[in-house]
């Protein structure tokens, strides 16, 4: 591992991305990537009692499948990165317990899967760890409880505000295995671009994201044009508009290979008086299915995930307090071979 | 890297990629659900005079019954659809504040009766009871200050 530049480390290559899974809900499974995931729940309680049992299923789920798909053992696994929406990350510590593998929690917000991602690349670059699990989920009832108003409450949303995704997605990172190897990361600096908008969370994550664009291009000395798909996740139709002429105002222009995973994931009907969607699950869905599936198949060669997140505080938001961001980028490519 | 966008400027500009709603549509559709529910408000009230309810009794049996057809209509998961069309249209009537309270009892009941729905069942609805029960004591002082005046 070497850092390069301002903020970014290049790797060896040699941590590669050795399976993946995706759970979602009812909604999520009518959309275009439904075909592609692991399971689809009909019912958003998941058979639980709670929406927060409910998320933890999803999660626990993922586990299960990047466990069986893998033919790992608990005792393969020398570590989980995990991180949820919820307070004090319950549906990692629901997902996880009793596992008996070592488990670190982690707030990202919706960047929670390139989070785990960098840091697990980043752990295992210089050899050590063998095979580390990351993931992350949401879901739109317990994220709507926790930080907005009860489910049944009528009111109305303005059409820049985003859909919480219930789903839970995550891989399996292992040493020289794989189809596709995470190369760089570029962790991200926390923003405050001053926007106190919580119904415009892609406004307010675009500086972040253009931000660590640039850093990584710069610090790589890569053009955009280096990436078939420059993908965040998740921001959303307007943040997405805004990221590319953010991005281009700091010299690069994105425009060819921008696209982001909340618009990807929800059918489209649903997302018509919406910007899109978010929620941590949001990007660990559409990286570890449609954009996973098109690289192994060598459909996209290299491929820049952009995770970001809008570490939004109801309390902060309360003492009027602007909603602080981050975007992380992994960079990940295709192995030749 | 950092952007050099002074916040204020990118709050502006952030705030004006927002697509607006329209406002008078809105007022529209708001003017028709309210206006709807205080006409079946009007209907209760005057078949409860016909039946010989007196004017006071007749007022109540409205209230109360437009609180359960909300509460009714919460439970069953309509009132939301109806309050994302109509916005404050179905926010203002009785049947509005009666949701506040609906929905966040529906939704903390996993919690418990009492740390879950009992605890949280005015986390909408409180602060209109706080401040309207405070308003109504300072008006009510103010009449009795005036009334010996």
């Amino acid at each position: 591992m070497q850092k390069v530049g301002e903020n970014t480390f290049l790797l060896s290559g040699r941590v590669g991305i050795n399976v993946r899974a995706t759970v979602s809900g009812p909604i999520e499974g009518t959309g275009p990537l439904a075909s592609r995931f692991d399971k689809i729940y009909a019912d958003e309680k998941c058979g639980q009692n709670s929406w927060e049992m409910a998320e933890g299923t999803l999660l626990g789920d993922v586990l299960d499948f990047l466990l069986r798909k893998g033919d790992f053992v608990n005792s393969d696994i020398d570590m989980i990165l995990s991180g949820d929406l919820l307070n004090q990350c319950m549906s990692t510590a629901l997902a996880t317990r009793d596992r008996n593998i070592p488990t670190i929690g982690l707030y990202g917000a919706c960047s929670t899967m390139a989070e785990s991602m960098c840091l697990a690349a980043m752990i295992m670059d210089n050899g050590g760890a063998e095979n580390i699990v990351c993931m992350t989920s949401s879901h739109y009832c317990s994220a709507e409880k926790q930080f907005r108003f009860p489910l049944e409450l009528g009111g109305q949303k303005p059409k820049s505000a985003q859909s919480t995704v219930t789903g839970a997605g995550g891989n399996i990172l292992s040493l020289d295995k794989g189809k596709t190897a995470i190369t760089a990361v570029t962790p991200g600096c926390v923003r405050d671009p001053g926007v106190t908008d919580s119904n415009n969370m892609g406004g307010a994550m675009a500086p972040a994201a253009a931000t660590t664009i640039a850093t990584h291009l710069r610090d790589t000395g890569r053009q955009p044009n280096y990436y078939d798909m420059i993908i965040t996740g998740d921001l959303g139709s307007l943040g997405m508009e805004m990221c590319r002429q953010l991005t281009g105002e700091l010299g690069y222009d994105i425009s060819g290979q921008l696209q982001d995973a909340g618009t990807m994931v929800y059918p489209q009907e649903e997302t018509q008086n919406t910007s899109g969607t978010s929620g941590c699950g949001c990007s660990a869905l559409v990286l570890n299915s449609i954009v996973l599936d098109k690289m192994e198949q060598g459909k996209l060669d290299r491929v820049l995930f952009v995770g970001t997140g809008a570490l939004h505080s109801p309390a902060l938001l309360n003492e009027k307090q602007p909603i602080p961001v981050i975007a992380h980028a992994v960079s990940i490519e295709r192995r030749k071979a | 890297m950092e952007l050099n966008i002074p916040k204020e400027k990118y709050k502006k500009r952030a705030d004006d990629a927002v697509e607006k709603s329209d406002i008078w549509v809105n007022l529209l559709k708001a003017f028709l659900v309210g206006g709807i529910i205080c006409l079946i408000g009007q209907i209760i009230t005057d078949c409860g005079l016909a039946a010989g309810l007196s004017k006071t009794q007749a007022g109540t049996t409205t209230s109360i019954l437009l609180i359960l057809m909300s509460a009714v209509a919460t439970g069953f998961g309509w009132y939301d659809n109806l309050g994302r069309w109509a916005g404050a249209g179905s926010l203002l009537p009785i049947t509005g504040f009666a949701n506040s309270i609906t929905s966040p009892a529906m939704e903390y009941k996993s919690e418990g009766m009492v740390t879950g729905l009992g605890v949280r069942m005015f986390i909408v609805a409180g602060p209109v009871l706080v401040y309207g029960i405070s308003a109504s004591i300072v008006a009510g002082i103010i009449t009795y200050i005036v009334g010996i005046i």
